[in-house]
């Protein structure tokens, strides 16, 4: 008992101390940064006072926007669009653009800005791999992958580069191009699960099933709880035609999380094979209401239907998702053309 | 006025005094082991290349134009049909014809170059061109064939199925064809894709329906493009860009001539589609033949008749119409077969680079379930772009394999930064007793390492040595001949079906084999894979046993009737009506 009072006692004097230093620093911190706020605010007001009397002074409103980005970046925005082209602060005003209509999830802005800094600055790598980003999230693939490619040609020969190609790659449908760029992450990350992970889905996706193997048992040994690993080992069972050994791969996965939509998906799919089609209905039903819009889901829940003999309702999934289907909905490797004109306007 | 039936009960007549006529297809090295259905430990498929031997020359013409015309990538189909009734299946290639060309004459020797062509086969291996002979020059930009004996006078004829107007030739039985296409109604302008034979209004008549794919203007030809580089790079357009086209069934009247029916048909009760394959059977077995289309980039359509030859599509609720993930393909081409032996008849469709190739189960009750990625299709399937399919039992083991032609639409992907390849090697995959395909095409013959860019395929022994030959078409390649080499025991039994009550080319007929303890369900079908027909005499393994051999036939008009005591190795022509059996439709009844 002595003992433990005594490390209590010590405890307790060590943390307050530090507690106490702590709180010192913090208060020193708070007051510098009170001070540069408030001198801040004053500059802002000056700024702000200016502008009224010379609305045209560009560098004004870019060192308005400078200081206010952060407090009110959709001032600053206005702010840095009065810089012109004439003006030598420019780029700077632009990328400032850039980064806030990023951050603020502006697209068409953001796209613009960093459009003009890749004309200006086509050796700046950063500025590609931004682009390449936007553009990546806006399904835009074929010319993410061009700046992305741009961008480690420039000299941006980081796995992270790398693993932004596999990305677009990934979800352009053309998986199986992804093991070049992944195997140069590995080159420089070696233990890099999402790596190993996306080469294996690479792998499974173009039919490589042995590397797809290697590298889930791969990902499973570093971390036996990946449910990824384990469903990918499932796929890669159930293309083989080893039924069980998928059973048996996705009730691991299910007993990592019990909820992991895909892997009851993929149970799912596996049970409706057996013909097991009340256990797949009776999986899937439940979740209806929460993935009512994922037309794999739809599409799951119908064949279960119709295993049981239920074709009113199948009838009526399937139309749900024929109107999920988008016009645009198309398999993103498809060729999509710019423009379709007639011979004859020729 | 014609009438086929009555010219029908005569050839009949005729036909019976050599009824169940053995043709002589012995195999050899017969092994007199007892065991049904084999699976070998080791496949021994091997296909080989004996185009030049059997001297087929056929080149197929399509060039392609700088702004790259869509219709040019499509390809032609090759049909299987024996036209002189020698009991060997001779040679029809559809050809393609360069964009804008000059129009030549037809008694211009150079024109047979540029025409589908007709190559009899001589018996002997060898095949000779017979089109001039036979009337056949035509030059068009030819698609779909359709082999059927639409006037039941015992001679197969031709429908061919044109990026412009359709063909009907009327095979005359004296070795010679004549065109009927305006005469008989048959010459519909679209832009026809797959076309078969089918009496589709139980009339006992083949009916005919031909899949539009697209619906172009040749003076306002769409035309797609992308700027790369500065440059404005032509690529064929997706079909999103073209409008479908509606279908067309024509009904045999029986007097020679047909009837566009396919609005009364129910065809026009939805929008039109860009469809390519075709396949038609008795999906739901209540008597009737339906149709199955793959249409590019929309959902694939089951036209469920009514008895009547009134249809409603069915392929949303029976599953067919979208793959497992509710997602579209890019149907190309459809092969059909029992291939779990379930008894049932199931779906193959081929698709577009990125998608799988589907294999639909067929679970009866009109429902199928999408089995690709179980079945081992999903893998060889995804890098290629798939056309001409067909179901073929390669090592006579009484389970249907399967063979792909591939290749892509777009010759131009890596100017536009992608790497899918142009030309792409065919496939053979071989069916693990229902469970699983194995793909084997590494060891299937130098002709599977070969990249290509396939389009139809069709089946037929050619050689009649009891095992399945392949004719492959190519755009603008040369057709293959693939003699089928494997090293096999099993055995197989061939079927010809004559329908008399029934379209005499007996198209929707079930053929139930028993074999030991086994069954076996295989069909008389019309066209399938992409824009092709394959033979007519229907072949299947039965493994290694000695027989006999029972076959059960439901012919396309209901009845059914058994043949006992059949050999395996031989061939039999079993014609309806005539059978040691008594009527079992009656008796079920």
């Amino acid at each position: 008992m002595a003992v433990i009072g005594v490390a209590v006692l010590l405890i307790y004097y060590f943390y307050g101390r530090s507690d106490s230093s702590h709180s010192k620093k913090t208060d020193q911190v708070e007051l510098t940064q009170g001070s540069e706020e408030s001198q801040e605010k004053v500059k802002q007001k000056e700024l702000i006072a200016y502008l009224k009397q010379h609305p045209n002074d560009e560098f004004a409103h870019f060192q308005l926007g400078q200081l206010i980005k952060d407090r009110a970046p959709f001032q600053a925005l206005e702010n840095f669009s009065h810089v012109t082209p004439h003006h030598p602060r420019y780029y700077e005003a632009v990328e400032a653009i850039a980064g806030i209509s990023l951050n603020q999830k502006l697209p068409k802005q953001a796209k613009k800005a960093l459009v003009a800094l890749v004309r200006k600055y086509p050796q700046q790598s950063r500025y590609q791999d931004m682009l390449a980003r936007l553009l990546l999230s806006e399904g835009d693939y074929d010319r993410a992958l061009k700046y992305a490619t741009r961008s480690i040609e420039l000299g941006a020969d980081q796995a992270e580069n790398y693993m932004l190609v596999a990305n677009i790659l990934r979800q352009a449908g053309r998986a199986s191009e992804m093991p070049g760029p992944l195997k140069q992450v590995l080159f420089l990350e070696p233990e890099s699960l999402e790596a190993h992970l996306d080469l294996a889905y690479a792998a499974l996706y173009s039919g490589d099933l042995d590397t797809a193997e290697r590298e889930a048992r791969w990902c499973l040994n570093q971390n036996p709880l990946s449910n990824t690993a384990l469903r990918y080992l499932a796929q890669i069972d159930r293309n083989r035609g080893r039924i069980p050994e998928a059973f048996s791969h996705i009730e691991q996965a299910l007993v990592i999380d019990p909820e992991d939509f895909e892997s009851l998906l993929l149970k799912a799919d596996l049970l409706i094979y057996q013909r097991e089609g009340q256990q797949a209905y009776d999986l899937l039903k439940p979740l209806y209401l929460q993935h009512q819009t994922d037309r794999r889901f739809i599409t799951a829940l119908s064949r279960a239907a119709g295993l049981v003999g239920n074709r009113e309702e199948v009838l009526q999934l399937q139309r749900q998702n024929q109107l999920l289907i988008k016009e645009d909905d198309l398999k993103p490797s498809t060729l999509q053309s710019e423009t379709v004109e007639d011979s004859h306007s020729r | 006025m014609i009438n086929f039936r009555s010219k029908s009960v005569s050839a009949c007549l005729c036909l019976r005094s050599w009824m169940m006529v053995l043709c002589c297809g012995c195999l050899s090295g017969i092994d007199g082991s007892t065991c049904v259905l084999a699976q070998e430990q080791q496949p021994a498929i091997l296909f080989q290349d004996v185009t030049e031997n059997s001297q087929l020359q056929f080149q197929h013409q399509s060039p392609t134009t700088t702004k790259r015309h869509l219709h040019l990538m499509m390809g032609s189909g090759v049909g299987w049909l024996d036209f002189d009734n020698d009991g060997f299946p001779d040679l029809y290639c559809g050809q393609g014809e360069e964009w804008r060309r000059a129009k030549k004459k037809k008694s211009d020797v150079s024109a047979v170059s540029l025409s589908n062509r007709l190559f009899r086969n001589q018996g002997k291996s060898s095949f000779q061109d017979v089109t001039a002979l036979a009337g056949l020059i035509s030059i068009g930009y030819s698609m779909g064939i359709a082999v059927g004996d639409y006037n039941h006078d015992g001679f197969e004829d031709l429908y061919v199925s044109q990026f412009g107007r359709n063909l009907l030739y009327c095979n005359n039985g004296d070795g010679t064809f004549s065109k009927t296409s305006q005469s008989a109604h048959v010459d519909d302008p679209g832009f026809g894709a797959s076309c078969t034979w089918a009496d589709l209004n139980g009339d006992g008549l083949l009916d005919l329906y031909v899949v539009n794919y697209l619906e172009i203007d040749r003076e306002k030809y769409p035309l797609c493009s992308r700027k790369v580089d500065g440059s404005r790079v032509y690529f064929i357009c997706h079909p999103r860009y073209v409008r479908g086209q509606y279908d067309v069934i024509y009904r045999n009247l029986g007097n020679g001539s047909f009837l566009n029916v396919s609005k009364k048909a129910g065809l026009h009760s939805e929008s039109a589609r860009q469809g390519l394959g075709v396949f038609t059977a008795d999906f739901d077995r209540d008597g009737d033949m339906d149709v199955y289309i793959a249409n590019d980039s929309v959902a694939n359509q089951l036209w469920v008749n009514n008895g009547h030859g009134v249809f409603t599509d069915q392929a949303l609720v029976a599953g067919v119409a979208f793959n497992r993930a509710g997602d579209r393909e890019a149907g190309m081409g459809i092969a059909g077969a029992d291939y779990n032996n379930d008894g049932k008849i199931d779906l193959f469709v081929t698709n577009y680079y990125g998608e799988t190739n589907t294999l639909y189960r067929n679970e009866g009750a009109l429902f199928f379930l999408d089995v690709t990625d179980e079945t081992g299709l999903a893998m060889p399937s995804r890098m290629r772009l798939g056309f001409g399919a067909s179901f073929l039992d390669m090592n006579n083991d009484g389970w249907e394999d399967l063979f792909v032609t591939n290749g892509h639409v777009h010759d131009r992907l890596a100017q536009l930064g992608r790497n899918e390849p142009y030309e792409q090697e065919p496939q053979v995959l071989l069916n693990q007793a229902g469970k699983w395909f194995r793909n084997v095409s590494q060891q299937a013959g130098p002709f599977f390492q070969k990249k290509q860019v396939g389009r139809g395929s069709a089946v037929a022994d050619f050689n009649r040595d009891g095992l399945p030959d392949l004719a492959v078409s190519h755009l603008n390649g040369k057709l293959v001949l693939l003699e089928n080499r494997s090293v096999t025991a099993n055995q197989s039994i061939g079927l010809q079906l004559i329908g008399t009550a029934s379209n005499r080319s007996a198209n929707g007929a079930i053929i139930e084999l028993t074999v030991a303890s086994e069954k076996l369900t295989r069909y008389c079908q019309g066209s399938s894979s992409y824009l092709s027909a394959d033979e007519n005499w229907v072949l299947s393994g039965v493994g290694k046993s000695p027989g006999p051999v029972t076959a059960k036939v439901t012919w396309p008009l209901g009845k059914t009737e058994i043949w006992s005591g059949l050999q395996p190795g031989r061939r039999y022509t079993l014609i309806e009506g005539a059978s040691d059996s008594q009527d079992l439709s009656q008796i079920q009844r």
